[in-house]
């Protein structure tokens, strides 16, 4: 029932392409192709030679042991971490070429531990638009409203202190936000990691259903893991494909 | 009217009160203590000549010239005091103790106090000093908090850097915080 109306709703945006000026982009499939020689981590190599292709709108997560390097790889793409030889390509651009918040208002990255922010819901909602590269953006009330009600989150939590949210309020306002700013792709690293299991299953249907972007996400949680149809297994210093 | 050789005899028995509080509280702090106190007579009887001198046989010059060796000590005093990492701030930590010697300054000297000559050394060099006190407090505790709460909200500023912010932007909600310590009536 939600999930289908949640389907229905996410159908009417699709993922919309920047860097129009550059027309191979806009005829290529994949969002991210990564080409990464050597992954590493304070001289430390986490991951040798790899390839990954992301294509647009895919759901991605990323799994492996503790410490192998699955921040780091999410990372990538967002270049919070440049300790790699490699190319990495967005929209068939590389990514060093790109002015870094150019590239980090459309891949969005949410940290493991949500920050908000300190004062009211809707001021911690409202609070990325004041930065200069969404001078000409709006919120979007209409899906504000929407995503809240699929998160089933009432509209009366946009009044309330953000220090009185519980943890898994928390993560669905940090989703939320995000998703306001419209990214291409959204960087999610361990979602459910501070969730209980009803919000959990609720935030993972609404991730699976959600057509407003790309979805990479490292998780340990095997529900999750199980239910994303792509898997990238980092084991042994190489990242594969788990075929799920 | 100057000290009388007693009365500045009389003023070293204030130092009994430390003296006795080491003792009593059994610090390690004596040596120190004592080193502390002979430094310190060493440049009160230094500054003072050289104040004698700029009091009774100085000009424009020479008192624009301690206003300099001022400023100088003063910022070198607030960077040593804040012991940071970050050698691009110099620069910040000066600012604001030029700005009150380029503008306050001249300021009260051409309009504001009614001395003649506007340079009378005087009048100027207290008040200079009290204003770059006031100034190196303000600033030392403004840089402070900036950088200790950047470093204690590493995640609020990952938060905002990975939604598209700038540095600054990222930054900026730290430096509010800094600014109105700062500006707080003490």
């Amino acid at each position: 029932m939600g999930l289908k109306k949640a389907q229905n709703w996410f159908n009417y945006k699709k993922p919309c392409l920047i860097f129009s000026r550059n027309t191979f982009a806009l005829m290529t499939e994949s969002l991210f192709s990564l080409n990464i020689k050597r992954l590493y981590h304070e001289n430390i190599e986490l991951c040798g030679a790899f390839q990954i292709d992301i294509p647009t709108g895919s759901k991605t997560v990323i799994t492996g042991d503790t410490g192998c390097g699955k921040t780091s790889l999410l990372q990538l793409f967002n270049r919070m971490n440049e300790h790699y030889d490699g190319t990495i390509l967005f929209h068939g651009q590389k990514i060093m070429t790109l002015p870094i918040a150019e590239l980090r208002h459309k891949v969005i990255q949410l940290m493991q531990e949500v920050f908000l922010g300190e004062e009211k819901v809707e001021a911690a909602l409202r609070y990325p638009f004041t930065f200069h590269i969404n001078q000409n953006r709006k919120l979007d009330e209409k899906l504000l409203k929407i995503l809240m009600e699929q998160l089933r989150l009432p509209e009366t939590i946009l009044k309330r202190n953000i220090g009185e949210l519980s943890g898994g309020e928390k993560q669905r306002l940090a989703v939320i936000r995000a998703l306001l700013l419209e990214p291409d792709i959204l960087l999610l690293d361990e979602p459910s990691s501070a969730l209980d299991q009803n919000v959990s299953s609720l935030m993972l249907d609404f991730l699976l259903s959600c057509n407003l972007c790309t979805i990479i996400c490292v998780s340990h949680d095997p529900r999750w893991i199980e239910r994303f149809p792509r898997n990238l297994h980092i084991k042994n210093r190489t990242v594969i494909e788990k075929k799920v | 009217m100057d000290i009388s050789y007693i009365s500045l005899a009389l003023s070293f028995l204030l130092l009994i009160i430390p003296i006795v509080l080491i003792r009593l509280t059994g610090l390690k702090l004596m040596r120190q203590l004592l080193i502390s106190i002979l430094r310190m007579v060493i440049q009160l009887a230094m500054i003072g000549l050289v104040l004698e001198f700029l009091f009774t046989k100085g000009s424009v010059w020479t008192t624009l010239g301690w206003f300099l060796v001022m400023i100088g000590s003063a910022v070198y005093i607030t960077y040593e005091r804040l012991d940071m990492p970050f050698r691009f701030l110099f620069p910040i930590i000066a600012m604001p103790l030029m700005v009150s010697s380029l503008v306050v300054m001249p300021y009260l000297a051409l309009l504001v106090l009614p001395v003649n000559p506007f340079w009378e050394p005087k009048v100027l060099i207290p008040i200079f000093g009290m204003i770059l006190g006031n100034c190196m407090n303000g600033t030392a505790l403004a840089v402070d908090r900036f950088t200790s709460d950047i470093k204690s909200n590493q995640n609020a500023y990952r938060t905002w850097i990975a939604m598209g912010a700038t540095r600054c932007e990222a930054v900026l909600p730290f430096f509010r915080k800094a600014m109105k310590m700062a500006l707080m009536p003490r």
